[in-house]
């Protein structure tokens, strides 16, 4: 391109300044974004209907032992301390959703039938339920 | 759409960079002390240290070194000079005494650097003081803040959830037929038992213990509030010298133009002008006319 527009100088400026200034989140949050990748893979496999119960049994058992370490090196984080970032705070808003391993116990409850209770889902609910138009 | 030149564009991008850049770092000084950040995360009786370490290595404490040496020779002259004034007579005195007034303007203008340079030492550790207190208090500041204060409630409820169920969850596992202990609980189990036997090491370590005063405990705040406190001290100080060396050289210019005086109107021995002058008068000269 042969010439920048006032717009595009303008919006490098800006970058360039806000690039300087701007403090950095990334690494602190990382144990956090861990275990919400850890989380989000686990309730993944309990929605996948492409797996025999059995399989998905051993699969959720295993992830199980992961989150119980994942969640346990967020809650001794150190650099979580007091951190306002939305993710922070939404983790510790809902303990029973975050660390859902250590919760589900404490509810004596699997790791799965505690997730679809957060979630409202129950038995006589799903049975309840009628298709149709929303 | 108006349209602007990439060399107009590369010149504002290049005075963006430089503003940040200056508004980065301070002018070029004789002494650039470590930064208030990497301070902070210093303890307290290191810090000090630390600070001195920086201000021994620059420029500035050189600078102070070279002048207190030209001032240690000008006080052995002076006095060497004093004692030679004492026993010399005609010429020779005058030169003495000229020399004695040359060395105690230089001692007056060196001892004036010195005092120049002590201030920018001064000011510069009051200035890393008062950043450090200013981190400290905006530290303060953010773990009050509402929002940062809800998340630390937070945080240790969930820490004190965890912590009461930790057992019964490593149970559940066991019970689940997997493997008791993760590789990572394993070894953060072995760590944290090290980390206890060295957390009582440091405790009892000499450097920890000198860290406070044995009857009053200094917080962290207290300790740099002090610090200040006596460097501000030093720099009232600087000014009640400065008062004492503005006196010095009233003193070494009086001497001077008395000196000038004598050289050119010759010594004014009134004394002894009084002295013979009273042993002339009328009253004192009667022995010699009544018979």
């Amino acid at each position: 391109m042969k010439h920048f527009t006032l717009t595009s100088g303008s919006l490098l400026l800006a970058l360039f300044v806000l690039v300087l200034h701007t403090p950095v989140y990334a690494d602190d949050l990382q144990t956090l974004k861990n275990l919400e990748r850890e989380r989000s893979s686990l309730i993944a496999l309990l929605l996948d209907s492409s797996m025999s119960a059995e399989q998905r049994n051993l699969k959720i058992s295993s992830k199980t032992r992961r989150l119980v370490d994942l969640e346990r090196m967020v809650l001794r984080d150190s650099r979580l301390e007091g951190n306002t970032h939305t993710l922070v705070r939404r983790a510790f808003k809902d303990y029973d959703m975050t660390f859902l391993a250590h919760a589900s116990v404490e509810q004596n409850k699997y790791v799965t039938g505690h997730w679809f209770d957060l979630v409202g889902l129950s038995n006589a609910a799903i049975l309840k339920a009628k298709r149709g138009i929303r | 759409m108006k349209k602007i030149k990439p060399s107009f564009t590369c010149r504002i991008l290049t005075c963006a960079a430089l503003l940040s850049l200056f508004s980065c770092s301070v002018l070029a000084k004789d002494w650039q002390p470590i930064s208030s950040e990497r301070l902070i995360k210093l303890p307290a009786n290191v810090m000090e240290r630390a600070l001195e370490h920086d201000f021994q290595n620059s420029a500035l404490a050189s600078k102070i070194k070279h002048v207190d040496q030209r001032l240690s020779a000008n006080q052995n002259d002076l006095a060497s000079l004093k004692s030679a004034i004492k026993q010399a007579e005609g010429e020779p005195l005058v030169e003495l005494r000229h020399q004695f007034l040359e060395q105690k303007s230089a001692y007056i203008d060196e001892m004036e650097a010195r005092q120049a340079f002590r201030r920018d030492e001064l000011k510069t550790r009051i200035q890393v003081y008062q950043n450090l207190l200013g981190e400290l208090q905006a530290d303060a500041r953010r773990a009050q803040e509402p929002v940062s204060s809800t998340v630390r409630e937070q945080q240790k409820a969930a820490r004190l959830r965890m912590q009461s169920i930790a057992g019964q969850v490593d149970e559940s596992l066991f019970e689940m037929a997997l493997e008791p202990q993760s590789r990572y609980a394993r070894e953060y189990d072995a760590n944290l038992q090290k980390i206890k036997q060295l957390q009582q090491a440091i405790g009892q370590h000499e450097l920890n213990r000198n860290q406070f005063d044995a009857d009053e405990q200094l917080t962290r705040e207290s300790f740099i509030r002090e610090m200040l406190t006596n460097a501000e001290a030093d720099y009232a100080l600087l000014n009640q010298e400065d008062e004492m060396l503005g006196y010095m050289a009233r003193l070494v210019a009086m001497d001077a133009h008395a000196l000038q005086i004598e050289l050119t109107y010759g010594s004014l021995d009134a004394a002894d002008e009084v002295e013979s002058i009273a042993a002339a008068k009328p009253a004192n000269m009667v022995d010699f006319f009544v018979p």
